[in-house]
C-alpha cells in the first residue's frame, strides 16, 4: 500500500540509473503584477541526490518559499512557472496534467508545512486527516480494508513519537509541537522520494525544534527521502543539511556542501551572512550586511547584490581576504553583467563574476 | 457536553420566554385603548346607534376580568401561557387564538421553512463555487443580478413577479393559498388541491427565494475567502487531495459554520420575515392574521403572535446551542 506505484504515463521518463532525485534548470517563478513580472525566482539550477538533505536559506522576500511552492506546482496566482525544467526521479513535474500532478503531490512529493501553523482541517480527527491522503492515492479496490488503515495510521502516529490515542483528537486538542508531528506523519504516510519542509520549525521553541528535526531525520534516513528544507535558521541548517543553497534576490548565488560553505564562503552575500551570525565570544556587537534588498520588478543592473557588495564597493573589511580575486575582477561587469551560476569546484557553485576570470 | 451547562442554557430559555411574556402583556396595556369599546363604538357609528356600550364593555371586563388590578391580571395571563392558552379573538369572536393561530400558522411555516431551506442550500453552493471557480468569469455575470435582487424588499419583487405572472401574463393566481368555492376543499388527501396549493404557493415563494439567495450566497463567498486562505487548505493540496474533496470537505464545512449560526436565527424569524409577502399575496398565514389584528386592537391575537414568535426564535437557538458542538468539535461547553 505504501510503495509507491510509477503512473504509466509517468514511466516513459523516468530514468532508473539517475542518482540525482530532484533536477531544477533555470527555473523562472514570475509574480504577474500591474506593474511587470516580479521575478521572484529567476533561472535557479540545482540538483539533489537521493537521500541528500538540502538547505535552502535566503533573506525574506528572496524566493526561497516560492520555489518550494513552484516545485509541488502548488504556487498561486498571480504567480506563474515562466520557464525551465523541475523532474523529480526523471518524471517532469511541469508537463504533468493536473491529476497527475494532483497523484504526485504526497506520493512522490510531500509538503511539512511550517510548524505550529493551522495546517490541519479543524473540523476533522486526525485519524480522518491521515487517511483522506492515503484514501485518495489508492485506487478503490486497492485499498485496503479498514482494521489494516486504522493499524497503519497508529503506525505512522507512533513513528512521529505519537501516541495512538491521538489518532480520535481534533487538532485543536494538540500542542504546536504534536500538530508539526502529525504534519510530519501526513508526509511520509506514502514513503515519498521527497520531502519539502517550509521552515517546519518556526514558531516552535528550541526543545520541541530539536526533537521535530530529529524525527524528520530520522523519518528521513529510514525512507531514503530527499529533504529541501527552507528557512532561515543558519544554526538548524549547519547541523540538519548536506548541502546549502543560497538565493538573493530570486537567484541562486551560491549552492555547496554544508561544510564547506561554512569553512569557505565563495560569495560574498554567503560569507556576509554567516558573519553576520552571533558570536559567544563578541558581545554586543550585531554584523549585518547593509541596505536592503532590491525591488523584483526592476532588479539592479548586472549583478543584483552589486549595490549591497562589499567587493564591488571596496569595504576595508574584505580587502586583505578577496585582495587577490578583487584585483583581477573588472567591476564593470558588476554593473553590466548578471553573473551565472558556475561550478568552480566539484559540487561548488557560485555566482560571482570574481570567480569567472578563465571563461 | 456537560450536564450544568443543558442545565443553564435551559434555564436562560426559560427566562427568555418569561421577560418576552411580560412584554407581551404589558404592550397592549400602555396603548390604552379598550379593544371591545372600539369595536363597540364601530358597531355603533356603522348601525347609527347602539345602546349601552358602557354597560356592554362593563359586563365583558367583568367577565374576563380586565376590571381587576393590573397584577392579578398579570398573574392569570401568565398561569394561561402557561398553558398555552392565548385567550380569546375579540374580532373573531368566539374563536380563541389557539384556534386561529392553527388555521394559519402551519401555511405560514410550511411556506417559510421550505423557501428558508431552498434559499440556503442554493444560496451557500452558489457562495460556495463563485469564490471557488473564481477565475470563471461567466460566473462573475451571475453577481450582478444577485446583488441587485438581495438589496430589493420580498414585498416589492412579490409585487412584480404579481404584476408579470398573474396580471401581465395569467400564469400564476393573484391570491390566496388555494382556489376557493371547489367543494370539499381544503382536502390535504386530494393530490390534485395538493397541486393547487403548490401552484398558488409559486410566487409568494419565488419572491422570498430569489431575494434572500443572494444574501446568502453573499456570505459564503466571503467566508469562503478566507477558508481558501487558510493553512490547512495548502495543505489539503499538497497532501495531492482531488478538488472535489477540498470544496466540500475543506472548503464548504468549515466555511458553512457561521452560514448555520444564520440559518438559526433565520429560522425564528419565518413569520415574521412573512408578513408582507402574505399581505401581498393574500396569503392565509399567521402573518396576514397578525396585519388584520392591529389596526383592530385585537389584543389577544397580537399578543398570541408576538408570544409564538417569541418562542420560535428562543427555541432555534437553543437547538443551535446545543447542536454546535455536534458540526464544530472546537466548541466545548465548560462550566460557566
Amino acid at each position: 500500500m505504501t510503495t509507491a506505484e510509477v503512473s504509466p504515463t509517468a514511466a516513459v521518463n523516468v530514468d532508473i540509473h539517475s542518482e540525482n532525485v530532484l533536477e531544477v534548470e533555470n527555473l523562472k517563478v514570475y509574480y504577474d503584477t500591474d506593474a511587470g513580472h516580479v521575478k521572484a525566482v529567476d533561472d535557479v539550477s540545482f540538483t539533489l541526490k537521493r537521500g541528500e538533505r538540502m538547505g535552502l536559506v535566503g533573506e525574506s522576500g528572496s524566493g526561497k518559499t516560492t520555489m518550494a511552492m513552484a516545485l509541488m506546482r502548488l504556487h498561486k496566482p498571480p504567480a506563474i512557472i515562466a520557464g525551465g525544467t523541475v523532474r523529480l526521479d526523471g518524471l517532469s513535474l511541469l508537463d504533468l496534467n493536473e491529476e497527475e500532478m494532483r497523484q504526485t503531490r504526497l506520493r512522490d512529493i510531500a509538503l511539512v508545512p511550517q510548524g505550529a501553523m493551522n495546517s490541519l482541517n479543524p473540523v476533522y480527527r486526525v485519524r480522518d486527516q491521515i487517511i483522506d491522503g492515503i484514501k485518495h492515492h489508492t485506487d478503490n479496490d486497492k485499498m485496503p480494508n479498514k482494521a489494516m488503515v486504522n493499524e497503519r495510521v497508529i503506525e505512522l502516529l507512533n513513528s512521529v513519537g505519537l501516541d495512538s490515542n491521538v489518532a480520535d483528537m481534533y487538532p485543536h486538542e494538540l500542542s504546536g509541537g504534536m500538530k508539526q508531528r502529525v504534519a510530519l506523519a501526513i508526509a511520509t504516510s506514502l514513503r515519498p522520494k521527497m520531502i519539502l519542509a517550509d521552515e517546519p520549525t518556526s514558531a516552535l521553541d528550541v526543545v520541541v525544534q530539536r526533537q521535530i528535526m530529529l524525527t524528520l531525520e530520522q523519518l528521513q534516513q529510514e525512507m531514503q527521502a530527499s529533504v529541501l528544507l527552507v528557512g532561515h535558521d543558519m544554526g538548524l541548517m549547519a547541523q540538519f543539511a548536506d548541502v546549502l543553497g543560497v538565493m538573493y534576490a530570486g537567484h541562486l548565488v551560491e549552492f555547496a556542501p554544508i561544510k564547506e560553505i561554512f569553512e569557505d564562503p565563495k560569495h560574498p552575500y554567503t560569507k556576509k551572512l554567516i558573519s553576520s551570525l552571533p558570536d559567544i565570544e563578541v558581545k554586543g556587537q550585531f554584523t549585518g550586511i547593509d541596505g536592503l534588498p532590491p525591488t523584483l520588478v526592476v532588479p539592479p543592473p548586472g549583478c543584483r547584490f552589486h549595490p549591497r557588495c562589499p567587493i564591488y564597493n571596496n569595504d576595508e573589511d574584505f580587502r586583505g581576504e578577496f585582495a587577490d580575486l578583487r584585483n583581477g575582477l573588472n567591476t564593470d561587469l558588476c554593473t553590466t553583467v548578471d553573473p551565472h551560476l558556475n561550478e568552480i569546484e566539484t559540487r561548488r557553485w557560485v555566482a560571482c563574476h570574481m570567480y569567472e576570470r578563465g571563461s | 457536553m456537560p450536564w450544568n451547562y443543558i442545565i443553564s442554557r435551559l434555564a436562560m430559555f426559560f427566562v427568555t420566554i418569561y421577560i418576552a411574556s411580560t412584554i407581551v402583556f404589558f404592550l397592549p396595556r400602555i396603548s390604552g385603548q379598550n379593544p371591545l369599546e372600539e369595536k363597540l363604538l364601530e358597531e355603533a357609528a356603522r348601525g347609527g346607534f347602539l345602546e349601552d356600550t358602557q354597560a356592554m364593555v362593563e359586563a365583558f371586563d367583568e367577565k374576563y376580568g380586565f376590571n381587576k388590578p393590573v397584577w392579578e391580571q398579570y398573574v392569570k395571563f401568565m398561569v394561561d401561557i402557561v398553558q398555552f392558552d392565548l385567550g380569546r379573538s375579540i374580532f373573531n369572536w368566539p374563536k380563541t387564538v389557539n384556534q386561529l393561530l392553527a388555521e394559519t400558522i402551519l401555511w405560514t411555516i410550511a411556506l417559510g421553512l421550505l423557501t428558508l431551506i431552498f434559499a440556503f442550500i442554493i444560496g451557500t453552493l452558489m457562495g460556495a463555487i463563485l469564490e471557488w471557480k473564481r477565475h470563471k468569469t461567466f460566473l462573475m455575470v451571475l453577481m450582478s443580478p444577485i446583488l441587485t435582487l438581495s438589496a430589493v424588499p420580498y414585498y416589492l419583487f412579490g409585487l412584480v413577479l404579481l404584476l408579470a405572472f398573474s396580471f401581465v401574463w395569467s400564469i400564476f393566481p393573484l391570491f390566496g393559498g388555494y382556489s376557493r368555492g371547489i367543494a370539499g376543499w381544503p382536502d390535504w388527501s386530494n393530490w390534485s388541491f395538493i397541486g393547487n396549493v403548490l401552484w398558488h404557493a409559486t410566487l409568494p415563494a419565488l419572491s422570498v427565494v430569489l431575494v434572500s439567495l443572494g444574501g446568502w450566497a453573499m456570505g459564503m463567498r466571503g467566508m469562503m475567502v478566507t477558508t481558501k486562505g487558510e493553512d490547512y487548505m495548502l495543505q489539503a493540496e499538497a497532501k495531492g487531495l482531488p478538488d472535489r474533496v477540498m470544496f466540500f470537505r475543506y472548503g464548504i464545512r468549515n466555511a458553512m459554520l457561521p452560514q448555520l449560526t444564520g440559518l438559526a436565527l433565520q429560522l425564528g424569524l419565518i413569520v415574521s420575515g412573512l408578513v408582507l409577502v402574505e399581505v401581498v399575496f393574500s396569503y392565509p398565514g399567521v402573518g396576514g392574521l397578525l396585519v388584520q389584528a392591529i389596526p383592530r386592537n385585537d389584543h389577544a391575537v397580537i399578543q398570541g403572535i408576538v408570544f409564538v414568535l417569541a418562542l420560535g426564535t428562543a427555541l432555534a437557538t437553543l437547538i443551535l446551542d446545543l447542536a454546535y458542538p455536534l458540526v464544530d468539535a472546537r466548541i466545548k461547553y465548560s462550566q460557566g
